[in-house]
């Protein structure tokens, strides 16, 4: 079937080898499609991949990895294609779980946009769908990885179609009709400090409560990272860097007014762990009853949990029932990827629908406590997480490669391209690092790292070694904090250069200029907020007029200060003793009013 | 004798008395006493829904409990040698955030902008009263500076005569006109940087060549105006820049929270007087990061000061302090 943004409402079949597959198209702001498949034959039958129908194709394509860490950019996907081909970048299910359409092509996952029309699926509660580009076509497919008995019919994910002026308003619009088909966790950033990109697995009990008593920032949560566990898998015995265990842990941090937090990877299982020895039921096999490898990492092989498992989801709830008795209220959950690779499982349910059963156990048992997904899945885990990391992991050096690997420019990029996903959950662009020792970063670059997580409102999560910063470097962190709580859109100039328009932030209204790339970026102001009285603009930091016109170095972030009358609100009351009260309310006051 | 009020059960007396000696009025006010010593946050009569504030607020003005001037002064005795006055005026709290542990020196400088605003709105408000001279916001930070309560606040006194410092700075404004228009004007144009620590578009922040206090920071208002409320708002925005970065720097000085007095000086009121140059001053009492510059027999007696630190260094050293916005 041809899929675009101008397609005639009304309903459709096609027959595909045994399925059947049903369109009923209707106008949605767009156009909404609805998808049956049916088994066809008098048997039952494994459905793997199938496709719906193409879209037209452009030179440069939006395209989205389906985990947090992927890119989300726009590509020339000619020249994607021919770099995996030659640079033998090793593919494993945290790159895609459909690995073989890598072959002669390459995926966006969930959705993705041409020129000018953007294509996006509305969920992942059955199948993993995604779009293949090969030969300058676009395939629009869905990934089963289940048995559907004779006859049976299932609904799967909702696709939207749409023309649109902006890509960023067609993003906006689509997080928006996503959310038709989720209910969110409630959920509010967070300002934190955890340990990875300090001490990554050299973390110890001593080097945590150290930086522990460092604490003096209003820091609401602190978090250990990756380096207490006994083995990956083994979540409750800690290694003997950590001889007071996990509970000793969380008292600590409590005493000092803090959320307990705790870094795990629920689906993961390394090859040493006691639990692969002892459960290896637990996890799923390939065709030939041997587990799988999820992933390498901790120079270990790791393999995934099988979630469609009862007893596995048993031990996954008593796990987080655990580390919750504990103490712990805040849960960073990771390389979530591993959840639903293909594979052999115990009971007849996708990968996706394992993975979302693995994550209704977490959230169920945690309760009401925060839940910041990492390495996830996206479109599967909304409704499961509080925060969803939308981005690489960040580092102390600028560049790496736009793969997912570690890169403090990759990781910021994604936090801009995918920012319109708040709606979702609160984004979590990785940690921020204010430190001007033991980093690679460029005092602007640092700028960068801080500043526009802070612009974006989203998680606030520091990683520094507490003792060591500079008076300079408290006060770079204190200024970033100060520009949080606003509400931001982001405009793409290209794929380096972007624009983040603020309303009401600590600092009040500011649009920030953020070149990511080597050269300098002559940049205008005309993207305003609108027009105030007696307007003005002032950039930050040299706090200096600016007029319509900017140069923004290269790696760097300006921040211009817009400004116009302020209007306080005021209301006058009486004390009963006669005295007079004057209430001052800012326009941007986010507390409770009378 | 003059008269006395009893409120609570206590003692108190209120009433301007005229010191014929150094031609100066004094306020007696045994309320002040009164006043509740740095409390632990937990009973912080200045948060949302303890005490002052029956819910929550983003900045607020309110009549202090513990005035020394009120607007229905109680009734005083004439005394037949003596010149004595009611405590004509008001006393106002300002409430710079809800947020209990922030600072000038910590709150977004957004917050500061409100803040200036609200100055603005109660020096319109106060200039209305006839009988009111002269309007001083200011803030004691620190308890060496007798600060009784640590949210951040500040007062307002609205005075119905024009207090000694006040009319010594009108005497020197006149004075100094056989020299030139404005000292404050000609010392923004002659300040050759040395003694700079911020230097903003609309306003000037440095260590007077003159300064009495080691770490004394004056702002000026680059423009000659008077009040507040001739600011515009590129203005009120440029001093809020002003008064965030100089308090973070303090601050930073020695790695502490700085304590220090900031009076803010606008042009005396019916009538106007519009040669006054708008300033702030900042007198912090720390000579060092431990000890404290007293005023002490010379200083309080005399009103002669030593300075034990250069301006310039002072200058430098605070130039070179970091600051967040």
């Amino acid at each position: 079937m041809k899929i675009n943004g101008h397609m005639k409402a009304g309903i459709g079949r096609e027959i595909v080898g045994d399925f059947e597959l049903n369109f009923s198209v209707s106008k949605s702001r767009g156009y909404l499609i609805e998808i049956e498949l049916k088994n066809l034959s008098d048997a039952p039958k494994f459905i793997k991949e199938i496709k719906i129908g193409e879209i037209d194709s452009n030179d440069k394509i939006f395209m989205n990895n389906f985990q947090s860490w992927g890119p989300c950019t726009f590509v020339n996907p000619y020249e994607v294609s021919m770099v995996l081909k030659s640079s033998n970048v090793p593919l494993n299910f945290g790159i895609s779980p459909v690995l073989w359409e890598f072959k002669d092509g390459i995926v966006s996952d969930y959705f993705v946009a041409t020129d000018h029309e953007f294509a996006g699926f509305l969920s992942s509660n059955i199948s993993h769908p995604y779009f293949k580009w090969h030969d300058g076509n676009l395939d629009v497919k869905v990934y089963i990885g289940k048995t559907l008995s004779s006859h049976e019919s299932v609904r799967i994910e909702k696709l939207w179609i749409s023309e649109f002026d902006t890509i960023e308003n067609a993003l906006q619009d689509y997080a928006l009709e996503v959310l038709k088909d989720h209910e969110t966790r409630s959920h509010s950033p967070l300002f934190g400090w955890e340990s990875w990109y300090s001490y990554y697995l050299d973390i110890s009990q001593e080097t945590f409560l150290k930086e522990l008593e460092s604490a003096n920032l209003k820091y609401e949560v602190f978090q250990l990272d990756d380096g207490y566990e006994a083995d990956i898998g083994d979540w409750l015995k800690t290694n003997s860097k950590f001889p007071d265990g996990l509970e000793f842990l969380a008292r600590k941090i409590k005493e000092k007014g803090m959320k307990a937090g705790i870094w795990t990877a629920p689906f993961s299982v390394s090859e040493s762990s006691d639990l692969f020895k002892e459960h290896p039921d637990y996890l799923v096999k390939d065709d030939e009853g041997n587990p799988i490898v999820a992933y390498e990492n901790w120079r270990r092989k790791i393999y995934a949990i099988d979630l469609s498992n009862d007893e596995a989801i048993e031990w996954l709830k008593d796990l987080f029932l655990t580390l919750k008795s504990y103490g712990y209220e805040f849960f960073k959950i990771d390389f979530l990827f591993a959840g639903m690779v293909p594979g052999k499982r115990k009971s007849n349910l996708s990968p996706v629908e394992s993975y979302t059963r693995g994550m209704k156990a977490i959230a169920e048992a945690v309760g009401d406590s925060h839940i910041l997904g990492c390495g996830a899945p996206l479109l599967p885990s909304i409704g499961y997480v509080d925060s969803m990391r939308i981005g690489s992991d960040t580092s102390f050096e600028w560049n790496g490669t736009d793969t997912g690997a570690p890169s403090a420019k990759y990781s910021i990029r994604n936090a801009l391209t995918r920012n319109f996903m708040n709606k979702w959950w609160v984004n979590d662009p990785d940690c921020v690092m204010a430190r001007s020792q033991r980093t690679e970063l460029s005092k602007n670059e640092r700028m960068i790292n801080l500043f526009v997580p802070a612009l974006l409102n989203g998680q606030f999560i520091e990683s520094d070694f507490l003792g060591e910063l500079t008076n300079e470097d408290i006060h770079l962190l204190m200024s970033a904090l100060n520009f949080r709580n606003g509400n931001s859109t982001v405009k793409f100039i290209d794929r380096e250069r972007y624009v983040i328009t603020t309303k009401n932030s600590k600092n009040g209204d500011v649009i920030s200029f953020v070149n990511l790339s080597d050269s300098v970026w002559k940049a205008d102001l005309s993207y305003q907020i609108g027009k105030k009285e007696e307007e003005f603009f002032i950039s930050y930091p040299l706090m200096k007029s600016v007029d319509k016109n900017l140069e923004i170095n290269p790696r760097s972030i300006e921040i211009v200060l817009h400004r116009g009358k302020r209007y306080l609100r005021r209301d006058d009351e009486k004390e009963d003793d006669g005295r007079d009260i004057h209430y001052y309310w800012g326009d941007d006051y986010d507390g409770v009013k009378i | 004798m003059a008269e006395t009020s009893i409120t609570t059960g206590v003692m108190t007396m209120m009433e301007l008395r005229y010191n014929p000696i150094t031609d100066e009025w004094i306020i007696i006010s045994s309320e002040t006493q009164k006043r509740p010593v740095l409390p632990k946050k937990e009973s912080c009569p200045l948060c949302p829904g303890v005490l002052e504030m029956k819910h929550d607020y983003d900045l607020t003005a309110f009549d202090n409990r513990y005035p020394s001037l009120k607007l229905d002064p109680p009734q005083i005795q004439k005394d037949d040698f003596f010149e004595n006055a009611p405590s004509y005026g008001k006393c106002e709290v300002i409430m710079f955030t809800s947020d209990h542990n922030s600072s000038l020196s910590r709150m977004p400088f957004g917050q500061i902008e409100k803040l200036i605003y609200v100055w603005e709105d109660r020096t319109r408000d106060l200039m209305k009263y006839e009988k009111i001279k002269y309007i001083f916001p200011f803030e004691n930070r620190g308890k060496e500076v007798g600060a009784s309560q640590i949210h951040p606040h500040g007062q307002l006194y609205a005075f119905p005569f024009l207090p000694k410092r006040i009319q010594t700075k009108i005497d020197a404004i006149a004075k100094y006109k056989s020299k030139g228009e404005c000292a404050i004007c000609d010392v923004i144009k002659h300040e050759t940087g040395e003694n700079i620590v911020y230097d903003g578009e609309s306003f000037v922040a440095l260590v007077p060549y003159f300064a009495r206090f080691p770490y004394e920071v004056h702002i000026y208002s680059r423009r000659h105006i008077s009040f507040f409320t001739e600011m515009t708002s590129r203005e009120k925005f440029d001093l809020a820049i002003a008064l965030k970065v100089v308090t973070s720097k303090y601050d930073s000085l020695f790695d502490q929270e700085f304590p220090y007095m900031m009076e803010i000086f606008q042009g005396p009121v019916n009538p106007q007087m519009k040669d006054f140059h708008f300033h702030i001053e900042f007198n912090p009492p720390k000579r060092d990061k431990v000890n404290v510059k007293w005023m002490a027999s010379v200083e309080t007696g005399t009103w002669a000061f030593i300075n034990p630190l250069t301006p310039s260094e002072a200058a430098k050293s605070l130039r070179n302090a970091s600051y967040s916005i």
